[in-house]
């Protein structure tokens, strides 16, 4: 498993556990809201897929937008050990209820599988659009000269 | 066309609709029984109609624990396959089908896991508010009885407990928790991303199913979800003593003074998973059967941009188009199997595959073959044969990328068959189409392409085969060089004889020229490639087949090579 970027799967794991933490029934009434935010706030960093170290990267779609948000963070959220961090932090609250427990089971092993890809040095890479070269049909026509070809003096 | 798909996916169409079906039917059924069976009428007095919903969803979930491990024995369908060879080919061809069927089950699977965890969520939370409560309501009052012995209906015994502490200490809450996590993990590693880019990791991560299904069994073996037991109803039936339980005093006289008495709903996970286990086991145990058979490599062959050709021979092997094999070379990675379509035609005395680089385990089987010839060990063939395409007399095959794989093994079992006169080929004319971005990876079908064109030739046959080949990626300068080089018999960039084209086809085009070449003709249309392309190959047999019957006609066959 030479080539895995552990950072892949603890993206699918996160969000997995995020949209969990906010979308779970009967969470929205009472002191649930912190675990809310705590799962929107993951969706939302989450939702952007890194750029991958070899080959092309599928994006998620409509990834750009957050792409752009995420990115002003900068090292915030290129670094994994503070993603790591962030999420071992949110998982907590959610631990204290059972119903919300799995959730925070899922946010500990992403935080886990995060920690173990930061130790092995991958980062949040974001994936830009390249500016695509259509070439226009038009466009490549070489125009003839506007000029005669120099001459030589009439001797 | 609606009429159209049912004709050719009638088969799916049959056991979705019959899965649904049955899914539907188990959870109604079971959903009502709990609801209203006076069996457990003291249950849903504490636990409300989330006993109900719990159960139901326990039914379905077992059902489907039962369905997930069937379409993945590939042996075994094989096996139903080959002793189908009376059924019609679409049966057949359906069979292939069985990874969509696997993760459609996998998704029913987590859903209603969902459902049963929150529910049984639920269920803790209200037992732990009965054995908490100390009024006389029906609820707490049933919630103290039998505290000793196994006669109980509230599994909480005391009342200084939590929800947390029950669910992690007891044989059910454990095991689910466990089971769940299972289930997430797998489901987050089998994304399709991961299965893409990283198949090792979605590979053995999977095997949580073991975890899965011994979890499930254990689940159901401490019985918490508790009825009414038959005696006790004969002696103390709920519609009438239920509303003397909470005011009972101490000298009770009348009939409904005895305790009512409750007892487990046996497990029976086992019974439902235990069929699909053994089956799974045999097939796992064929697997290593047949890997274990010889595989002779008669030849290897580097082609350019890293292209390994393997041509092996197995003793008993049989292939026929279209098919693939799974490949293992235990000097890489002892537990790794990758799928690879076969491109030998079967009239050929071998079998051979055609390895690009494409991640960690083909690049270091490259690697390895440089060196040395290794062990490798193959199971196999899979997939449906693509016979249709010797049926048709005359043949449009597009393939796309990776796509032109199978039509390696189509175009030289098709050449093979002419040669031989073989009575089975109606194909008079073929029409190849090859879309790609560059021919880097495919320069050996380009030779391919290059000997049969050269073969015809010699046999007199140039005409049976016509192929256009479409460069998408190209760029100025390989058009500028084209333009240099307009008049040479053949191509700049591929040597052959055809001449490339630079972009995409017209289809319009393409098929406009097909239909005025071969006016009265069944025209087969074969694709490999993406789902864009076969919408507008769909679109365009539409628009010119001909409505009148003698006329010529375009089918769409989207083979699932």
């Amino acid at each position: 498993m030479g080539q895995i970027e552990w950072a892949m799967w603890a993206n699918e794991q996160a969000l997995a556990a995020g949209l969990s933490e906010c979308g779970g029934p009967g969470r929205w009434r009472g002191p649930g809201h912190g675990r809310n935010a705590a799962g929107v706030l993951v969706c939302l960093l989450e939702y952007p897929r890194s750029k991958r170290k070899k080959g092309s990267t599928m994006e998620r779609c409509g990834q750009k937008y957050l792409t752009a948000v995420v990115k002003l963070f900068g090292p915030l959220t290129r670094n994994y050990y503070i993603r790591a961090v962030l999420h071992a932090a949110l998982a907590v609250p959610a631990g204290f209820l059972l119903s919300t427990i799995l959730g925070t089971v899922c946010l500990g092993i992403a935080s886990g599988i995060y920690l173990l890809a930061a130790v092995r040095g991958e980062e949040w890479r974001p994936i830009e659009q390249k500016p695509r070269e259509r070439p226009q049909v038009g466009g490549t026509i070489k125009q003839p000269p506007s000029n005669p070809p120099p001459r030589p003096p009439p001797d | 066309t609606m009429g159209n798909w049912l004709v050719n996916h009638w088969f799916s169409a049959a056991v979705l609709a019959a899965w649904l079906g049955i899914n539907i039917f188990l959870f109604t059924y079971y959903f009502l029984f709990f609801d209203r069976d006076e069996r457990y009428f003291y249950t849903r007095a504490i636990l409300g109609s989330a006993l109900a919903w719990a159960r139901a969803s326990a039914k379905c979930l077992n059902f489907n624990s039962m369905l997930i491990l069937l379409p993945v024995c590939r042996n075994l369908l094989s096996f139903l396959r080959g002793t189908c060879s009376c059924c019609r080919r679409t049966l057949r061809k359906q069979l292939d089908h069985n990874l969509t069927f696997h993760k459609l089950v996998a998704y029913a699977l987590a859903l209603l896991t969902a459902v049963h965890t929150i529910a049984h969520l639920f269920n803790l939370e209200r037992y732990n508010q009965s054995q908490r409560a100390t009024d006389s309501s029906l609820p707490a009052v049933l919630s103290k009885m039998h505290l000793q012995g196994s006669k109980w209906l509230n599994p909480i015994h005391s009342n200084q407990t939590t929800v947390e502490y029950v669910a992690f200490t007891t044989i059910p809450g454990l095991t689910g928790v466990i089971i769940t996590l299972a289930l997430i993990l797998m489901v987050t590693s089998s994304t399709e991303f991961i299965r893409r880019n990283y198949f090792e990791l979605f590979w053995y991560t999977h095997h949580l199913f073991l975890v899965y299904f011994a979890g499930l069994v254990i689940h159901g073996i401490a019985g918490l979800v508790r009825g009414q037991t038959e005696q006790s109803m004969v002696e103390v039936h709920p519609y009438h003593c239920a509303e003397y339980l909470p005011r009972r005093a101490q000298n009770c006289t009348h009939a409904c003074c005895k305790d009512p008495e409750f007892g487990s709903i046996p497990a029976e996970s086992w019974k439902w998973v235990l069929a699909p286990i053994i089956l799974y086991v045999f097939e796992r145990i064929l697997r290593v059967w047949r890997a274990q058979q010889k595989v002779l490599v008669t030849k290897v062959v580097m082609h350019p941009a890293r292209v390994l050709e393997l041509q092996m021979q197995k003793k008993g092997f049989c292939m026929e188009v279209g098919q693939y094999i799974f490949v293992n070379c235990p000097a890489i990675s002892p537990l790794e199997w990758h799928p690879f379509t076969l491109t030998s035609a079967p009239e050929e005395d071998f079998f051979s595959i055609h390895v690009r680089a494409a991640g960690d385990w083909t690049e270091r089987l490259i690697d390895t073959f440089q060196l040395e010839i290794p062990r490798i060990e193959v199971d196999g063939p899979f997939g449906t044969a693509s016979e249709d395409v010797f049926q048709y007399e005359v043949a449009m095959l597009v393939g796309a990328g990776i796509g032109v794989t199978p039509f390696a093994s189509v175009l030289k079992s098709i050449w093979y068959k002419f040669q031989q006169a073989d009575q089975t080929l109606k194909t008079k004319k073929i029409y190849f189409y090859w879309l790609c971005r560059d021919t880097g990876a495919f320069a050996w079908f380009n030779d391919l392409l290059a000997s049969l064109e050269q073969k015809m030739a010699e046999s007199g046959k140039a005409d049976f085969l016509t192929y256009r080949l479409f460069l998408t990626g190209w760029d100025t300068s390989i058009a500028n060089n084209v333009a240099l080089h307009f008049d040479t018999a053949t191509d700049t960039v591929t040597g052959l004889r055809h001449k490339t084209i630079f972009g995409r086809p017209m289809w319009n085009t393409e098929f406009a020229a097909v239909a005025a070449a071969h006016p009265r003709s069944v025209v087969g249309v074969f694709l490999c490639g993406p789902e864009a392309l076969a919408k507008s190959l769909q679109k365009s047999c539409h628009q010119h087949s001909s409505l009148d019957p003698r006329k010529v006609k375009f089918y769409f066959n989207k083979e699932n090579f």
